[in-house]
C-alpha cells in the first residue's frame, strides 16, 4: 500500500468520536503532494492508522465511518513523522 | 530478493506459493450468471453520467514528463478527483461487467488493513495493483511483503455480497515491485481456490499500442473509501496520455479503488482492460499499462 513515495515519513492517526475510538473507518488521501497508492486503511480497534513512505508537504485526509459521515483534514507533515486525532 | 529473469528483466513474475497456470486466452467472458449492462460507445452506459465534450489533447512532452513533475513538485496537492467529483453509483452489481469487480479487504503482514478493487480476467483470477498484494517499503515494522489475505466480494453492494465471498492467499506480482518498489511495474493478481468468476464474467485484457489508448475512454469502476462502505462507484473519461509504462486519465477515483481494471469498449461492446489502476494525481490520475510484458504475465496468470 506504501512504498513510492519519496519521503520516509509515517502519517499515524487516530479516529475518535463522542463515543470513543472509532474502528474499521476508512482513511484515505484524498490529496497530496505527490501521486499516492489509491488504497483505503482501515482503522483498527484501537482507532488508529498509519501512512508510511510520504514525503513533506500538504496532505488532505478523508475519513468515512458509519454512522459518523465523511470528515476531511489537512495535515502538514515535514521530514519527520506526523500523528494527527481527528475526531468525528 | 528474488533473482530476476535476464530477459524479462523488471516484470520477471513472482509468487507467494509456488504454482503457476499459463493459460492463452485474453478474451472476455460475460460468465454464467444472468445479467449484462448494454454499453454505450466506448463508454458504459450509466444512468446520470454522460462524456463531456472532446478538450485538446495535452502535448507529449507534458505527459512525458508527469509524473517527474508531481514527485519533485511538492507544490499544491495532488487529488484523485479531477476537476469535479462525477462518479456514479452503481446500484445493480449483479449485472455484467459489475459483477466482475471485487471489493477486496486486505489484511497485510502486520494485522494492519486495508480496502482494494480487483477484478476478474479469469475464473479463479483477479487483476489488481501490485501494492495491493505486496506491501514494499513502509517504514512499518512487520508490514513489508506479501499480505497475508485478501477477502475478494464479488459484486459487492453496501451489505448485500450476491455471490459471496472467497478468501486468498495465493497471490502474483513481478520482481519490478517486489524487489525495486517501482510504480511502473505495479501490478499484481490475485487467484482464489473457486471458479467463482465463470458465475461472474470476467474482462479481455490485450496490449493496445498507443493510438488506441489514447482514442479510448478510460472506464473505472471500484470501491472508493470516501462512499458508503461497499458501494460500487463508475465513472469515465478520456485517456490523458500514454507512456511505456502507464496510462493517465481523467477517470475520477479515490483511495480504495487502487487495483481497478482500466477498460476500453470496443466497436463490438467488449470490455477490455488496458491498465490498472494504481495512483491518484494532480492533473491525472494514472494506472499500469498492459504491455505486451504485462500481458504476456497476466495471461500466465490466467485460471
Amino acid at each position: 500500500m506504501e512504498g513510492v513515495t519519496r519521503g520516509r515519513s509515517i502519517i499515524r492517526g487516530e479516529v475518535t468520536s463522542i463515543d470513543g475510538v472509532v474502528a474499521f473507518a476508512s482513511v484515505l488521501i484524498e490529496a497530496a503532494p505527490a501521486p499516492f497508492p489509491d488504497v483505503a486503511a482501515l482503522t483498527d480497534n484501537d482507532g488508529r492508522f498509519s501512512f508510511a513512505g510520504v514525503g513533506p508537504g500538504t496532505y488532505r485526509i478523508v475519513i468515512n465511518a458509519e454512522g459518523y459521515g465523511v470528515v476531511s483534514v489537512q495535515i502538514d507533515v515535514g521530514d519527520e513523522d506526523a500523528f494527527v486525532r481527528i475526531e468525528i | 530478493m528474488t533473482n530476476v529473469d535476464e530477459k524479462l528483466g523488471d516484470h520477471t513474475p513472482v509468487s507467494n506459493v509456488t504454482q503457476q497456470s499459463s493459460v492463452d486466452e485474453y478474451a472476455p467472458s460475460e460468465g454464467s450468471a444472468s445479467g449484462v449492462s448494454a454499453p454505450g460507445e466506448g463508454i458504459e452506459n450509466v444512468e446520470g453520467y454522460s462524456l463531456p465534450a472532446a478538450q485538446a489533447a495535452p502535448e507529449a512532452d507534458f505527459l512525458d514528463s508527469l509524473p517527474d513533475i508531481a514527485w519533485a513538485s511538492y507544490g499544491e496537492p495532488a487529488e484523485a478527483i479531477i476537476g469535479t467529483d462525477d462518479r456514479v453509483h452503481i446500484t445493480n452489481t449483479t449485472a455484467y461487467p459489475w459483477r466482475a469487480n471485487a471489493s477486496l479487504l486486505i489484511t497485510a503482514a502486520d494485522g494492519s488493513l486495508w480496502s482494494g478493487t480487483g477484478w476478474f480476467f479469469g475464473p479463479h483470477t483477479l487483476g489488481t495493483a501490485g501494492h495491493v498484494v505486496f506491501i514494499k517499503n513502509s517504514g512499518v515494522p512487520g508490514r513489508d511483503g506479501w499480505v497475508r489475505s485478501i477477502q475478494v466480494m464479488p459484486g459487492r453492494s453496501g451489505n448485500q455480497f450476491p455471490y459471496g465471498s472467497v478468501t486468498s492467499n495465493d497471490f502474483r506480482s513481478v520482481t519490478g515491485w517486489t524487489n525495486s518498489g517501482d510504480q511502473n511495474f505495479d501490478y499484481g493478481a490475485i487467484v482464489l481456490s473457486t471458479n467463482l468468476g465463470g458465475q461472474t464474467g470476467w474482462f479481455g485484457f490485450a496490449a493496445f499500442d498507443d493510438a488506441t489508448i489514447n482514442a479510448s475512454v478510460a472506464n473505472i469502476t471500484g470501491y472508493p473509501g470516501d462512499k458508503p462502505a461497499g458501494t460500487q462507484w463508475f465513472h469515465g473519461a478520456r485517456v490523458a496520455g500514454v507512456n511505456a509504462q502507464k496510462v493517465f486519465y481523467e477517470t475520477d477515483t479515490a483511495g480504495g479503488q487502487s487495483g481497478s481494471a482500466v477498460y476500453r469498449i470496443d466497436g463490438s461492446g467488449n470490455r477490455y482492460a488496458m491498465a490498472v489502476h494504481a495512483y491518484g494525481g494532480s492533473s491525472s490520475n494514472s494506472g499500469t499499462r498492459i504491455n505486451a510484458q504485462v500481458s504476456n504475465n497476466l495471461a500466465a496468470w490466467k485460471a
